[in-house]
């Protein structure tokens, strides 16, 4: 049983990991919460559940769709939705950030409707990509799913990577930590909020096709994914990239643990719980800074 | 004063006297039927602009006050505690101790913040419905033996009498210094704090007064549909139908918000056989109506005024 729960836990939790990252650079770098979220990964894994599943792409050639309609979502948000509302309508910054909110969730209907309209309304999982089980401490795991876990932290590391020690990293960087001063070193800040709405995209992109192997995805439970998402940035802070990685994990197992001892129906209610009572604590999340 | 504000009352007047007598002219059940979920509608977006428009907070879990409500009258009604109008006003006082309850902490909060935690409560008091499935029925929801009236005509004028009295307690509210007050806080916290007013009891006033109407509403129409269930009463998605509803009616006016939702409302129903269609349709509509008029359609009036 414990077994079960770590080896099930660790697997949900690099999703998640994964799933949450996308969304908190993004507030982090351009300020804005993206309640499309859930539906971007919901888009990103119906395509390629369609694309695979027909005989049109092999799993490779699914998964780079899959990460494609990811980044052609992700700019679409940020061409047809961000940018028009904060160049058009002037607003104060509290009623563009309410604004900001209600758009991306109009916004997420639209394409929840639009994915249903296209391939209907059902849940669809992507078939294993892999073959055969593996015995971890002695609980039998698909050997597609270990796949899955390694290779979401393995993107995860490369995330670090590109942020940490890259030129194009550093100034996204540089973008999350004050943006008026990387305008004033001679940076366009229009080009850095494009790619990393670009970089944002592909992540969603990737987590979409994993989530969809491994837990299912379908165009109304888009937002679902929104819901656990935002909960987990929050919890670790928004913005905060470590926070939420260790958000991920906690809720993943928090999840994994009650469904499996007290059932799955009541899967999300404790990290709820855990949510609410961390923010009556700290509003700022677990590693936000205020 | 122009000739068209002094004309106001007047000319709302007769339109409202026009609206209640509409029974009376002969017009199908079917469309009452619409109309009397429409107005019901239109006292959740009312509630909701308060607090939105007013207070400036975010509120996405406008379906946890409602469904408070409306649970709490089903709840009472099916065991057999209590005549229907003793229940609906147990709903709307029950749903301002639970808005409250998600007062305290979600006032600690802001911005986005603030609508996690309302968005959370819905799915908490979700999940605790399905918990004591025993006695909530769970995703099936709760039969309501009593009824209020069988009558469609009669329902019709219980929901405008729902919509009208708290339409016009908001209004009042609104303009009066306590509204002022609140939209000074919902547009600047700091100044307003600066300038003295204690700002969490402002906002829990409004957050109660928000959860008082949606209750009120959640309850009699939980008597009108006959059950309470999940998905028409707790569900973040009608939470969404409703912010939808006030921005596409005009935020900040509470009238505006009420027309949405029975704009909304209706379209929805003839729409209905455009499949989700519809429902991308809508979203469209609001979205154009959000960048284009932000306004909402009252404000297209006022744009019409302005530009003669």
């Amino acid at each position: 049983m414990l077994a079960q729960v770590i080896v099930s836990g660790v697997l949900i939790s690099a999703i998640y990991a994964l799933a949450t990252t996308g969304f908190t650079l993004l507030y982090g770098v351009s300020g804005i919460l993206n309640l499309a979220h859930g539906t971007t990964l919901a888009t990103a894994g119906m395509v390629a559940w369609y694309l695979g599943g027909h005989g049109v792409l092999g799993p490779g050639g699914a998964l780079l769709a899959g990460i494609g309609a990811g980044m052609a979502v992700g700019l679409a948000t940020f061409g047809l939705i961000v940018r028009p509302l904060q160049r058009f309508l002037k607003l104060s910054s509290t009623d563009e950030h309410v604004f900001m909110l209600v758009a991306t969730l109009l916004w997420t209907i639209v394409l929840q409707e639009a994915l249903a309209l296209v391939f209907g309304d059902v849940p669809v999982s992507i078939p294993q990509l892999v073959p055969g089980v593996v015995d971890i401490i002695g609980v039998r795991t698909p050997v597609s799913s270990v796949l899955v876990a390694a290779v979401a932290w393995g993107v995860l590391a490369l995330l670090w990577f590109y942020v940490a020690r890259t030129r194009s990293g550093q100034r996204v960087l540089a973008a999350s930590i004050n943006p008026r001063g990387l305008v004033l070193c001679g940076i366009s800040l229009g080009h850095i909020q494009r790619a990393v709405w670009a970089l944002y995209g592909a992540l969603a992109g990737l987590a979409g096709v994993l989530i969809a192997m491994i837990l299912g995805v379908s165009p109304s439970g888009g937002m679902d994914l929104t819901a656990t998402a935002f909960s987990i940035v929050v919890l670790g802070g928004l913005g905060s990239v470590g926070g939420t990685l260790i958000a991920a994990n906690l809720i993943g197992f928090v999840e994994t643990a009650t469904a499996y001892l007290l059932g799955p129906s009541l899967r999300s209610l404790p990290a709820l719980l855990i949510l609410v009572g961390v923010l009556y604590f700290r509003p700022q999340g677990l590693f936000g800074r205020r | 004063m122009s000739a068209t504000a002094r004309l106001r009352w007047p000319l709302g007047l007769a339109a409202l006297a026009l609206v209640a007598a509409l029974p009376l002219l002969g017009v199908e059940e079917y469309v009452l039927g619409i109309l009397t979920l429409g107005l019901f509608f239109a006292v959740f977006a009312m509630g909701w602009d308060l607090l939105f428009g007013y207070a400036g907070e975010a509120n996405f879990g406008a379906t946890f006050l409602i469904g408070t409500g409306a649970y709490t009258a089903a709840l009472l009604s099916s065991n057999g505690l209590a005549p229907p109008l003793v229940c609906v006003a147990a709903g709307a006082i029950v749903a301002v101790a639970a808005g409250a309850l998600l007062a305290f902490p979600a006032l600690r909060l802001s911005g986005p913040y603030f609508g996690l935690v309302t968005l959370v409560a819905v799915l908490i008091l979700r999940q605790l419905i399905i918990l004591f499935s025993r006695h909530t029925g769970g995703e099936i929801g709760i039969a309501v033996p009593d009824t209020l009236s069988i009558s469609s005509a009669v329902n019709y004028e219980i929901a405008l009498g729902a919509a009208v009295a708290s339409g016009a307690v908001l209004l009042f509210l609104v303009r009066s210094p306590f509204g002022l007050v609140l939209q000074a806080i919902g547009q600047d916290n700091l100044k307003a704090q600066l300038l003295g007013f204690n700002v969490v009891k402002y906002k829990l006033a409004a957050f109660c007064l928000s959860a008082f109407f949606s209750g009120l509403a959640g309850a009699l129409m939980t008597f009108y549909l006959g059950t309470a269930s999940l998905n028409v009463f707790v569900d973040a998605a009608v939470g969404i139908q409703i912010i939808i509803a006030a921005i596409v009616g005009g935020r900040r006016t509470i009238v505006g918000p009420a027309l949405g939702a029975i704009f909304l409302t209706v379209a929805a129903e003839y729409l209905r056989p455009l499949g989700s269609v519809s429902e991308l349709l809508v979203a469209v509509i609001a979205l154009l109506v959000l960048f284009f008029l932000p306004g909402g359609l009252l404000g297209l009036g006022a744009l019409l005024r302005r530009s003669r």
